[in-house]
């Protein structure tokens, strides 16, 4: 004979009284009742993730931001926690006072923005045509596709120490062939000066068009060959096809394409820190050569992380987007 | 003016050192066969870690067999194990030894370049090397003194160049030296007549001139304002030469007053560019070069001078239109448009780099020790000569100058630039200062890139402001 079990006292109360006839006994109830959300959501589940999440990614922000709001520097860096509170100097003195490089963070956001959402536009519609060049199958689809591929294989370094022959003045290949074209003198400096920014420009595009390449096929392949049928028994012309049927259904890879593209882009320290040597010209002083000379030429920790700082602030647009648009963000929702 | 030259004192120092450490020397390919010290039992079974940069670049081979050299005399000296460790980038290295400073563990020796020396004597997590530990090393007396300039931090600038001054604080052993000499076509100049290598700047442009008059295709002298390194060394030497503010004293003694922007250096970083937009006898396409580039041009024979060479062009050479017509040469000394060198000028001959072993405060005890008999084994005259051999690095001390010598007479002209080299300033703003200056010299170069090789003195003073102003900031 089971013992009358006395109902706990609070809200929890009513769900003893509740207990209807052949629901058995009220013993435990309330504790099940309580658990109940936990068990039939096992989130305890994810805790070793979320712990990896925590060590990993919110440890670290955490520790830059607060970086960012203390006076790190060579003296200071034995006892980094202990550095002085420096507020939001260390971000007022990046906007307001060029650096020793002769630039403010301004002018670095400016150039990563021209450079990251530039190389895009310009990729986008690249990379698309050469999809659609090898959608269809001809002979030998297989070595143009791989040829496609070429230069996003190249590590950037490579790419870098490649585009600093090609752009050299006089005896590289790019004024070798504007001065034969009669574009230019042939004596362009490429690689100092205000064309540096375009010399770096057109190598990002060459080395990483095959991205929104790639994204587009495999886009293109995902697309039901029942739409391209229908769409022929309806007597629609190429032309009809393209913007009817594959532009709507690549939308979605596309956008996800150029949101990765454009972050990608934004944090590209190699290209410029190996094309131009240190320190770069101005053109080159994207947000990723301005954080590591603060950090590792300057030993300015302080500012070096007001830098990434600002960086990620900028970085979050872009990622919330693409978080949207995987639907990451409604799930999370 | 102080006038570095201890060539004579030091020779005299040298002497009994060097007979004794030749004599050990005869040998296996030159190479000593060193027998076990003293110290031998006394570390068996220890491992010592040494962080040092990775082979890479055109010497990896050269660099692997030094490193496992000095591994195995290490062994046979000690009965102690080295372990290498790697780091294989400026920032890499930088992240290593912030690393081991603030966990207070790490590698038990690190390796630095010239001028980082006040960023670490900053961090405070290096212990100053004692009398006794200079001792162990064979003194302070064996060493080349300019070797010292960038082994710690002096108290005034008068200690700069006093070894022995009590308030110098040393924590780096230098192991190599690089001395840059200026580098010429010998084949150009015996065309174009010319019996020697130039003495003066005026000499330099003369000699471009005649070389380029002579022999078609050819320019008279390299230069690579785009260098991560070269620009502001050029400034440095020439500045010097003409008896502005010492370059040790770009930066205060107490390290608060940046004032590299003076008219000696204004006048400095005129003449550099003068050789392109005044003088002619640089390609006007130099202005965008490196130091490879500009090392490339002189390799096909495309120039005839190199203000800053090291012994490495040696084999670098090898294979090139021009191998067998390089020479070597003490840069000049007279400053343009002057017949002797001007009032408080410094004759200096070289720009130097090199590399040096520091032994971080966590280390201490026994394992201290093992570090002092590391640094030890990496500045014994076998070693030396085996680093000389791989890489063309020059000895840094007394018995190993001796040997090189012996070995290669040529390298006499290094040795006697490293003798006369001068300092530079090791406070920690210096990670402003040289990118500061080098920033100026590139917007400079590119300015005139860009503005058809016309030289605007008001632009180049506003960039050289600019950088003293950014420096001043966080001095």
């Amino acid at each position: 004979m089971t013992a009358p079990v006395k109902a706990p006292p609070g809200p929890l109360a009513k769900s003893y009284t509740a207990a209807r006839p052949g629901e058995g006994p009220a013993v435990g109830s309330w504790w099940a009742q309580a658990t109940r959300k936990w068990r039939d959501r096992p989130l305890w589940m994810l805790i070793p993730a979320t712990a990896a999440l925590v060590i990993i990614v919110l440890v670290p922000t955490a520790i830059t931001v607060w970086l960012s709001l203390l006076n790190v520097n060579v003296h200071t860096l034995h006892e980094w926690l202990g550095a002085p509170f420096y507020g939001l100097q260390n971000f007022v003195n990046a906007f307001t006072q060029p650096s020793t490089l002769g630039v403010t963070l301004g002018w670095s956001i400016f150039v990563s923005f021209a450079f990251s959402l530039l190389t895009t536009l310009v990729i986008t519609p690249i990379g698309m045509l050469a999809a659609f060049s090898v959608h269809r199958r001809f002979r030998g689809r297989g070595i143009v596709r791989a040829i496609y591929l070429i230069p996003y294989t190249i590590p950037t370094f490579v790419t870098a120490l490649t585009a600093r022959v090609v752009f050299l003045n006089g005896s590289g290949l790019v004024d070798k062939i504007l001065g034969g074209l009669g574009i230019t003198n042939g004596q362009t400096y490429w690689l100092i000066g205000p064309h540096a920014y375009w010399a770096m420009q057109l190598t990002e595009i060459w080395a990483t068009w095959p991205f929104i390449y790639l994204m587009t096929l495999a886009g293109l392949q995902a697309i039901p060959k029942e739409h391209y049928e229908a769409s022929a028994l309806d007597g629609a012309s190429k032309a009809q096809r393209i913007r009817h049927v594959i532009i709507p259904e690549l939308s979605g890879v596309l956008k996800l394409a150029m949101l990765l593209s454009t972050i990608f882009h934004f944090g590209n320290f190699t290209l410029a820190f190996v094309m131009f040597g240190s320190p770069p010209p101005p053109g080159a002083e994207v947000l990723p050569i301005a954080a590591y000379y603060n950090a590792f030429t300057f030993f300015n920790f302080g500012d070096a992380a007001a830098i990434a700082v600002v960086t990620m602030v900028i970085l979050m647009v872009p990622a919330y987007i693409y978080m949207r648009s995987t639907r990451l963000a409604g799930g999370l929702n | 003016m102080r006038k570095l030259r201890r060539r004579n004192l030091r020779r005299l120092m040298a002497t009994g050192a060097s007979l004794s450490a030749m004599v050990s020397l005869v040998g296996v390919g030159g190479v000593a066969s060193a027998a076990p010290s003293p110290h031998h039992g006394a570390f068996s079974g220890m491992t010592l870690t040494a962080l040092d940069g990775a082979p890479t670049g055109a010497d990896v081979k050269q660099t692997v067999e030094y490193y496992n050299y000095v591994a195995k005399v290490f062994k046979q000296q000690t009965g102690a194990t080295l372990r290498w460790q790697y780091y294989s980038s400026p920032s890499q290295e930088v992240t290593d030894i912030e690393t081991a400073t603030v966990s207070g563990s790490g590698p038990d020796v690190i390796s630095y370049g010239t001028s980082f020396v006040g960023t670490l004597w900053a961090t405070g997590d290096f212990t100053p090397l004692t009398n006794a530990d200079w001792n162990t090393l064979g003194g302070k007396s064996s060493f080349m003194p300019s070797t010292f300039y960038d082994a710690g931090v002096s108290q005034s600038a008068q200690d700069i160049t006093n070894v022995n001054a009590p308030g110098n604080k040393y924590i780096g052993v230098i192991n190599e030296v690089n001395p840059f000499v200026l580098a010429y076509n010998t084949k150009y100049f015996k065309e174009a007549g010319i019996a020697g290598p130039p003495k003066t700047w005026n000499q330099l442009v003369a000699d471009g001139k005649k070389i380029q008059a002579k022999v078609k295709g050819v320019y008279g002298v390299a230069i690579d304002p785009q260098d991560p390194y070269d620009p502001w060394k050029n400034d440095f030497f020439y500045d010097a030469q003409l008896g502005g503010a010492k370059p040790w004293e770009w930066i205060s003694p107490d390290g608060k007053v940046v004032n590299f922007d003076t008219p000696q250096m204004q006048k400095a970083v005129q003449f550099y560019f003068a050789l392109e937009d005044q003088f002619h006898v640089a390609p006007p396409q130099s202005l965008g070069w490196n130091g490879s580039e500009a090392a490339a041009a002189f390799e096909k024979g495309q120039v005839a001078m190199f203000i800053l060479a090291s012994y490495g062009w040696k084999a670098a050479v090898q294979g090139t239109p021009v191998q067998n017509d390089l020479g070597f040469a003490l840069l000049p000394t007279v400053p343009y448009g002057y017949s002797k060198l001007p009032p408080n000028g410094i004759p200096v001959e070289t720009e130097t780099t090199g590399n040096y072993f520091a032994i971080p405060k966590y280390v201490t005890g026994k394992l201290k020790q093992l570090a002092l008999q590391f640094d030890k084994v990496t500045v014994s005259p076998a070693v030396q000569l085996y680093q000389f051999k791989l890489n063309g690095n020059i000895p840094v001390n007394n018995a190993g100058i001796k040997a090189v010598e012996a070995y290669a007479p040529e390298s006499k002209v290094f040795i006697q630039a490293e003798e006369d080299a001068i300092p530079t300033s090791a406070a920690p703003v210096w990670s402003y200062v040289e990118p500061g200056v080098l920033t100026a010299m590139h917007n400079i170069g590119s300015y005139l890139a860009t503005h058809g090789s016309k030289w605007d003195q008001a632009y180049a003073n506003q960039q050289l402001a600019q950088a003293n102003a950014a420096a001043q900031a966080h001095a």
